[in-house]
């Protein structure tokens, strides 16, 4: 009858204890993905699909208005709208894995009172969903975009613009991670945040290229890796832009460091996050 | 068995720390049922708390080589837009069970009617009882833990809870928390005191009782 949750940390070296604890977190997982669908996307069938249409029509909305203020050529590829929304895309990739997997433990809370299932579990089981429903997203968008004529359907680069997604979707599940953990310690820590991302949002060469912008300057803004993340999907779309600027390293090294600085976190204040308040 | 390995456990109150357990070592025998009895506020459900695991003694550690349950009853872990039948097989699969196994039980034993396939948000106090109750049953572990009282709902419903629940305890022990010394004299064969940050292990659940009531009688020195 032990088929149940059993404590599995008596022999870390062995391999069937290893095993059975990844099944466990991998059965969580599936059945937390499941739950979010349904708690997050409302009762009826149509839940999900706004789901999809609400990000869609928000980036929409942010490229044509971007688009008409610059008023301008694109500075990438012919079409103002296909640039707006790479970068728009991604930074929303990013953005919402950060905000949403921070509100995953504080939300989910009653949840945890079950010993099978991990902050950890309901964060990732966060991440995947809202990852998926935003490539979803992404790939309506490119593909109305390629069938109006704005660029081609298929990226220049597949396996570039991959990896640039894989990284971005690393760096916002560790942001995220650490936000999780920062808002137990901090009141409002959301609204921070949301503050703190404002210049980020203008900063990250979403609607311009790092290229253009002064040499002091462009040093400062290549240190934020949002704008690495960026200029590598683009250098994975478009056929012939892969600027000296980009450090693909530098993204990497970044995101892998903060995913490890959110896991350490998570390991110290474990405890605290599983106590009632 | 459930061993406490110098378990300690406090929470931060407004005149100091209040220490709920303090350096526990004690083995709780789980082929026993087991009665813990505590004045209100003496950590009873921070212990269950422990004991099932979800959450952490500050210092030391609880071995556990049986698999326990969620405290019997607990509803808030439901989705209130999900429907009584989603939130079954939620748990279901959280646990490994076989989920149309689990969730035909529940939609027998909770008695819900067409609710079953409503949102719970919707379901009276009683019907949401029922449920916690069906599901907590429906799996089987090694172990359920169980805080206070232990009928739900109304008496129709607790004559088969009691009922269903005897038949779990052919497989299965139990741990109660309680004040009621009676419950525990029924269901309890060993049992534990919970006083002052301490866990005292008695043999046989009429010494733990007569300890508590001990307690109970004790001048109160109030800190």
């Amino acid at each position: 009858m032990n088929r149940v949750h059993v404590d599995v940390r008596r022999s870390l070296w062995s391999w069937g204890v290893w095993r059975e604890g990844i099944r466990l977190q991998l059965r969580v997982i599936a059945a937390l993905i499941r739950r979010e669908t349904r708690a997050h996307f409302g009762e009826s069938r149509l839940g999900y699909l706004w789901a999809v249409i609400e990000p869609t029509l928000h980036m929409v909305v942010l490229g044509l208005l971007f688009s008409y203020v610059m008023k301008r050529h694109s500075p990438l590829g012919g079409s103002l709208m296909m640039f707006m929304l790479t970068g728009l895309m991604t930074y929303f990739l990013f953005y919402k894995l950060a905000s949403y997997v921070a509100g995953a433990v504080s939300e989910n809370r009653s949840l945890l009172n079950l010993p099978p299932i991990k902050p950890l579990d309901v964060m990732v089981a966060r991440a995947i969903l809202e990852a998926t429903t935003y490539l979803f997203v992404g790939f309506i968008l490119f593909l109305w975009l390629a069938m109006t004529g704005h660029g081609d359907a298929i990226p220049s680069h597949p396996i570039r613009l991959a990896a640039a997604i894989v990284t971005t979707i690393c760096f916002g599940f560790g942001v995220g991670l650490i936000n999780a953990i920062v808002r137990i310690f901090v009141l409002n820590w959301s609204t921070i945040f949301g503050f703190l991302l404002s210049p980020i949002f203008l900063l990250s060469g979403i609607w311009f290229l790092p290229d253009g912008v002064p040499p002091p300057f462009r040093g400062y803004l290549l240190y934020n890796p949002l704008m690495h993340c960026i200029m590598w999907v683009r250098s994975g779309y478009y056929r012939s832009y892969d600027p000296p600027e980009l450090d693909r390293g530098y993204a990497v090294c970044v995101s892998l460091l903060i995913v490890a600085v959110g896991l350490a976190l998570l390991r110290v204040a474990h405890r605290k996050m599983l106590e009632p308040t | 068995m459930i061993v406490f390995e110098n378990v300690h456990k406090s929470y931060p109150t407004h005149v100091g720390r209040r220490v709920i357990l303090d350096s526990v070592n004690l083995v709780l025998d789980t082929t026993k049922n087991i009665g813990i009895l505590g004045l209100n506020g003496a950590g009873k459900s921070t212990l269950l708390r422990l004991i099932g695991g979800s959450e952490f003694p500050e210092r030391g550690r609880i071995h556990r080589s049986v698999s326990i349950s969620f405290p019997l009853g607990y509803s808030g872990c439901f989705a209130g837009n999900m429907t009584g039948r989603e939130n079954a097989a939620f748990l279901a699969r959280i646990y490994g069970f076989d989920v149309a196994e689990v969730v035909n039980f529940v939609e027998a034993f909770a008695d819900l009617g067409e609710y079953f396939d409503e949102p719970v948000k919707t379901y009276s106090s009683g019907m949401g009882a029922r449920l916690g109750f069906g599901a907590s049953i429906a799996l089987e572990f090694d172990v359920y833990l169980i805080d206070e009282g232990l009928s739900a709902g109304d008496a129709r419903f607790a004559a088969r809870a009691q009922a269903a629940f005897q038949q779990r305890l052919v497989n299965s022990r139990v741990i109660i928390v309680s004040h009621q010394t009676e419950t525990l004299l029924t269901y309890c064969d060993v049992g534990a005191t919970l006083h002052k940050g301490k866990l005292t292990y008695y043999d046989d659940i009429k010494h733990a009782v007569a300890r508590y009531n001990d307690i109970v009688n004790e001048p109160t020195l109030t800190n």
